[in-house]
Formats: structure tokens, C-alpha cells, sequence
């Protein structure tokens, strides 16, 4: 297999405020390899976004990493000076922001919002920003994009800012774009075209794609591989159609509950919500809401178990095959 | 845009009507002025004939019926004091006064925008604590004390500056004002500097407060995931998002400085409208008094209109029309 273009090794995230330490991010590693799209699910607050955010080192005090390393190209990006940092950002990795609501500046055109990062990272004319800035728009489907370029978002709609958002990403033709839930607020239509349009992007030009989300379903049909995440922590990945033939972790086979498949039960919905990360895990994060949770869990912590592309943090799990 | 602006031109003239009556009856309290006008070994007759001759015999009905009738034509009525007509006395002070307001204006923005900028993005290093704590003096320090203070400094000990009066005057823009000679600005330099600093400091804290809360906004976030410059963030997607509360507050300011600078007039012997105003409210020369608010509050009007239409300007989600508000 090739090199990595990406490797996050014990990653963890805190919040600091008033003595108390929230760690958000709990021991985060995995590689990414060029043209992959890796797919990230868990529930809302498991801290999805904050491993995104963390992986271009662009947390805000409070939040900081605290420890571990995300290596791109030799170097460690939460070790980078601020110059060298930026080179880095919206150009070789972007970012697709979860709320394009709030992402994009009120006041500012999206022409210059764009055109902006095609200028900070390359050394062209502003007409061929501006050409470039025409092209993605037109790969999201934004229909007559070089009139759009002098609106403001507020008269796009939700959908048509979220596009704005996701086309900005491919501007530069970055290695690696994570992509923060960036379909929610789109219609199934423009939807396919996206997922068709990373797709194609991740197999001609070998992109790397970290695509968080919150529907497994979704990411069945885009992922090559899965990281289920669960209060902070990896608790299961593997390749796409392992996890979902053969989940190991009650967690992700739980998340599976909501997809149809026919032929097959429905699986019984997930109870409760995920624990407040304030404190300290005595023993698995699950275990409260795991239906096939032992006295055993609730008191030893369980750690990775499986290869290094295939494994679940459990210690009852579903497949005959790994259970130890 | 021009509904907009011909709604507020009705509305002006409503706003002026009622504060002419307001004043006109605030004057009326004060007192008959008749006995400050006349030298005190007139006769009665001597008294009775003053009267009648400024009117002042009349009801208070007749009296603002004469006042408004004047008005409507431009006509504010002569000067109990100085036998002239109001609205030249004004006019021969006004330019004095509005070039004051304006350099002092010039010199707060130029003063309180930078600094404010450097406060809120540094927030929290020496860089914000040096310029807050400055910015403490230029507010609690009296102005009067301020502006003896830089007389002492700048005139008498350093002797670099004039230290009162206006300078030379020449025509600048069709009025004669000390901005067209290099004297005229070594003349306004200290008064303007004096009148600034207090709002200066405003703006600073304003600008700081207001940068620091954009700052913090996920757009910002959004901007520094594109690669984009710590420069380029601050001063064009920041600082564009806090034009619209600076200029609000700017507006504020600005009518304060044209129509407050009394004190500082005063202070640097600057022949402006302050001093004709503190005159006339001894003298109780009603008239003056009447003409000069009237003039300082057309002068606030004309200021929210420019703020109204520089707002549509900045926000883009803002949009002027004739039937809103
Ligand atoms: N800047 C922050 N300050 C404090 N807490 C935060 C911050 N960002 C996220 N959190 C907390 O971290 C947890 C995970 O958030 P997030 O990463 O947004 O989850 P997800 O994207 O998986 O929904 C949440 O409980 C949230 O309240
Ligand atoms: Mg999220």
C-alpha cells in the first residue's frame, strides 16, 4: 500500500474552563491514504467536528490539542508556525465547515470569498481566480455561477450556500478536503451530484477525503473505509463493507438501525444520549446504553482490538470471529 | 432611496417645528431677558418702550406665532444683544466651529480605529493592556484639565503651538477657514487634539469590543480554514463586519463634536459658536439661543440620514425604503 498522506497518531482535544477539563478527543489515530474517502460517523456530540477542526489545528482557547500529532508531509501540524500553517490550510487540506448558515461572511460577496482563497495560496491573475472560482461553482451545480459572484449569502439559499462552501474546498485542488456533514441541508439531487463529483475527484486526482456525517447510510454508498466515533473515541473501524455486513460494535450496529435493509429486522433504535465528556470513563463509554453490556464493562476499559484498518474497542464483540 | 430620503425631509421639518416650540417656551421660563438688556438707570417708560420694540409686551402665543412666521421664511430673528439678525451671527461663527468638530473628528477616527484594532486582536497582551489603560486617561482626566494641560506643554514650555485663537483664515471650499493656511491647522492643531481625545477613547473601546466579539464568529473560523491572512482577516473580514456599530456610534460623536465643543472653545479662545452661545444664554438672548439649538439640531437630523444611508452601504442585508420606520 502507498504511503499515508495523513497520519493523526493519539490525538486528544481538551476544553479548559473554570479548573474543569472537558477532553473531548480521546486518543485519536488513523492514516489516510491518497485517493480514500474515509468516512466518520457518530452522533451529534461525540466530537466529530472538533477532530476536524483539530486535524488543521484550528481549535480557539478554550479548546486546544493537548496531545498527539496529525503528519502531513513529514511535518507535524499542530507543531507548525502560523506561516507555514496557513500555506497549509484551504490549500493542500480544506475544510468544509458544518453550518454554511454561519460559515460564510455576512457582508462580504462570495465572488471575493472566493476568489480570496484561490489568491492567498496561488500566484494568478485575478481573472483566473476568477475563472477557477466559476469552474467549481459550476461542478456543484450552481447554475449561471459567474452572475451569482457579486450576491451576498444572504440571498442564497441554505442549499446554494452549503454548495458555495463545498466548491471553495475544491478550489486549489487540495490533497485532502474534510468534509464536516456537508450534505445535510441539500436535496437528494444535488446530493448524488456532489457524492459524484468527490468521488470522481478522489479517483482522478487522488483525493483524500475525510467525510464526517451522521448517517451510515449515506457513507455506505461513499466510503471506502469507516471510523465509527463514540465519545471522543474510535470505538470501531473498518472497511466500509465489513462494518456493514459485520458490524463488532453494538455502538455501530446500533447506528445501523436506522438504515433499511431489506430482508433484514429492524434493529432496535438507540436509547439516551452520549455521555457528558466532563468527566472520566470508568470503564467502556457504552456501556450504559449497550444492550449487550456485562458487569465487566462497566468497570475495565476496553482497547482497540483487531488490525490496524480493522478494529473495534469492545470487549464483547458481535462477530464470533474476533471475540477474544 | 429618494421616498426614503423626502420621508425624512417631512419628518425633519416636523422634528425642528417641535423643537423650536419646546425651546421657545423653555426660554419663556427662564425669565422676561428685558431687565439684562437695558442699562439698570433706565426709566420704567425707558423699559416699557424696549419691550414693546423686541415684542416682548406680546402673549407668549403672539410671540411664537411671529417667531414660527419668520421661520418658515428662513428668518430667525434679530439678536436682542447685538441688534443683527440671528442667522448672521451664527453663520459667522459656524464655520469655526464646524472645522473644529470636523479635525477633532478626523483625529479621534485616526486615533481610535487603529488602536482599537490592535486592542482587540492582540485582546489580552501588552499590546491591549497599554492602549486600554491610555485610553483610561484620555476618559476620566476633565477635558478643561486636559486642554490646560497641553497649553502648558505645547505653548508655554515647549512653545511648538499656538495656544488659542484661530490662526489665519482663508477660503477653503467657499468658506473662509483657518484649514486653507499651514497657520490656520498650527492654530487648530491643540483645540482639535483636546476635543478628540475623549472620543477617541470611546471609539477605541468600541472598536476593541466589537473586533473581539467578530473575532470569535465562525465565519473568522471559516476565513483561517481557507489560508487566508491574519492581515487580510482582520482588516477586511473583521473590520468590515464592525463599520456598522462604528458608524452608528460615529454619528453620535460627530453631532456631539460640532454641537458640545464649548468647553474646549473655551478653554483655547476659539472664536466659534460655543462662546456665542454661552453669551446669549447669560444675556438670555432668546432669539440666539432659540437659532443656535434649531441649527445644532438640523445639524443631528442631517447626521442620522448620512448614518441611515452609509448603513445600506455597509450591510448589504439593509435596504433603504420610503415606507420602514
Ligand atoms: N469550542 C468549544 N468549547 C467548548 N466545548 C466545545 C467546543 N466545541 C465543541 N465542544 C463540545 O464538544 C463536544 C463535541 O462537539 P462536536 O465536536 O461539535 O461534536 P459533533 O461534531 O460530533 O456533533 C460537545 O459536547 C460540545 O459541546
Ligand atoms: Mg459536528
Amino acid at each position: 500500500m502507498a504511503e499515508p498522506i495523513l497520519s493523526v497518531s493519539g490525538l486528544c482535544t481538551e476544553v479548559v474552563s473554570d479548573e474543569r477539563v472537558a477532553r473531548i478527543v480521546r486518543d485519536v489515530s488513523f492514516d489516510l491514504y491518497p485517493g480514500e474517502i474515509l468516512g466518520v460517523v457518530g452522533e451529534s456530540g461525540c466530537g466529530k467536528s472538533m477532530m476536524g477542526f483539530a486535524l488543521l489545528n484550528l481549535l480557539d482557547p478554550p479548546a486546544r490539542v493537548a496531545s498527539g500529532s496529525v503528519s502531513y508531509a513529514g511535518q507535524d501540524i499542530t507543531k507548525l508556525p502560523h506561516e507555514d500553517l496557513r500555506g497549509i490550510r484551504g490549500n493542500r487540506i480544506a475544510m468544509i465547515f458544518q453550518d454554511p448558515m454561519v460559515s460564510l461572511n455576512p457582508v462580504l460577496t462570495i465572488g471575493e470569498q472566493m476568489m480570496e482563497a484561490v489568491l492567498a495560496h496561488q500566484n494568478v491573475s485575478r481573472e483566473e481566480a476568477k475563472a477557477r472560482t466559476v469552474e467549481v461553482l459550476e461542478m456543484v451545480g450552481i447554475p449561471k455561477p459567474a452572475e451569482r459572484l457579486k450576491a451576498y449569502p444572504h440571498e442564497f439559499s441554505g442549499g446554494m450556500r452549503q454548495r458555495v462552501v463545498i466548491a471553495t474546498a475544491f478550489l486549489n485542488q487540495p490533497d485532502i478536503i474534510i468534509a464536516d456533514e456537508p450534505t445535510t441541508a441539500l436535496d437528494v439531487t444535488i446530493q448524488a451530484q456532489i457524492l459524484a463529483e468527490v468521488q470522481k475527484m478522489a479517483a482522478q486526482n487522488g483525493t483524500a477525503v475525510i467525510w464526517i456525517s451522521h448517517d451510515m447510510s449515506l457513507l455506505s454508498g461513499l466510503a471506502d473505509r469507516v471510523m465509527v466515533m463514540y465519545a471522543g473515541q474510535i470505538v470501531e473501524s473498518g472497511s466500509t463493507a465489513s462494518i456493514i455486513e459485520q458490524p463488532n460494535h453494538p455502538y455501530t450496529r446500533a447506528l445501523m438501525g436506522a438504515i433499511p435493509v431489506p430482508g433484514r429486522k429492524k434493529l432496535e433504535i438507540l436509547r439516551g444520549f452520549p455521555p457528558n465528556l466532563l468527566g472520566e470513563f470508568t470503564g467502556c463509554a457504552f456501556a450504559p446504553r449497550c444492550p449487550v453490556a456485562r458487569d465487566h464493562c462497566e468497570v475495565e476499559r476496553p482497547e482497540l482490538r483487531g488490525t490496524e484498518l480493522s478494529h473495534a474497542r469492545c470487549h464483547y464483540p458481535l462477530q464470533e470471529g474476533a471475540r477474544s | 432611496m429618494a421616498a426614503y430620503l423626502f420621508q425624512r425631509l417631512i419628518q425633519a421639518i416636523f422634528v425642528l417645528l417641535l423643537v423650536s416650540l419646546l425651546i421657545f417656551m423653555g426660554v419663556y421660563a427662564i425669565g422676561d431677558p428685558i431687565e439684562l438688556l437695558v442699562s439698570p438707570d433706565s426709566t420704567v417708560e425707558d423699559i416699557e418702550r424696549a419691550r414693546a420694540a423686541l415684542g416682548l409686551d406680546q402673549p407668549i402665543w403672539t410671540q411664537y406665532r411671529i417667531y414660527l412666521v419668520g421661520l418658515l421664511q428662513g428668518d430667525l430673528g434679530d439678536s436682542f444683544v447685538y441688534n443683527q439678525p440671528t442667522i448672521q451671527l451664527i453663520l459667522q461663527r459656524l464655520p469655526a466651529t464646524v472645522e473644529l468638530g470636523l479635525v477633532a473628528f478626523l483625529f479621534a477616527l485616526l486615533m481610535g480605529i487603529p488602536l482599537g484594532l490592535v486592542a482587540g486582536y492582540y485582546a489580552d497582551k501588552w499590546a491591549d493592556h497599554a492602549i486600554m489603560n491610555g485610553s483610561i486617561f484620555a476618559f476620566s482626566l476633565p477635558n478643561f484639565w486636559q486642554g490646560l494641560l497641553f497649553i502648558l506643554l505645547f505653548s508655554v514650555w515647549l512653545n511648538w503651538l499656538p495656544a488659542g485663537d484661530r490662526g489665519e483664515v482663508d477660503q477653503f471650499l467657499g468658506v473662509s477657514s483657518s484649514l486653507a493656511t499651514a497657520d490656520g491647522w498650527r492654530h487648530i492643531f491643540l483645540p482639535a487634539f483636546n476635543l478628540a481625545l475623549f472620543n477617541a477613547a470611546l471609539i477605541v473601546r468600541l472598536t476593541r469590543s466589537s473586533i473581539q466579539e467578530v473575532m470569535s464568529s465562525e465565519y473568522i473560523r471559516y476565513a483561517r480554514a481557507k489560508g487566508i491572512s491574519n492581515r487580510r482577516i482582520l482588516l477586511r473580514h473583521a473590520f468590515r463586519n464592525i463599520q456598522i456599530p462604528l458608524v452608528t456610534v460615529l454619528g453620535l460623536e460627530l453631532g456631539n463634536l460640532l454641537a458640545y465643543g464649548i468647553i474646549t472653545e473655551t478653554v483655547f479662545d476659539w472664536p466659534g459658536m460655543g462662546q456665542l452661545l454661552i453669551n446669549s444664554i447669560r444675556l438670555n438672548d432668546r432669539p440666539v439661543i432659540v437659532g443656535y439649538l434649531l441649527v445644532v439640531v438640523a445639524m443631528f437630523i442631517l447626521i442620522n440620514v448620512v448614518v441611515d444611508v452609509l448603513y445600506t452601504l455597509l450591510d448589504p442585508r439593509i435596504k433603504i425604503s420610503g415606507s420602514k420606520s
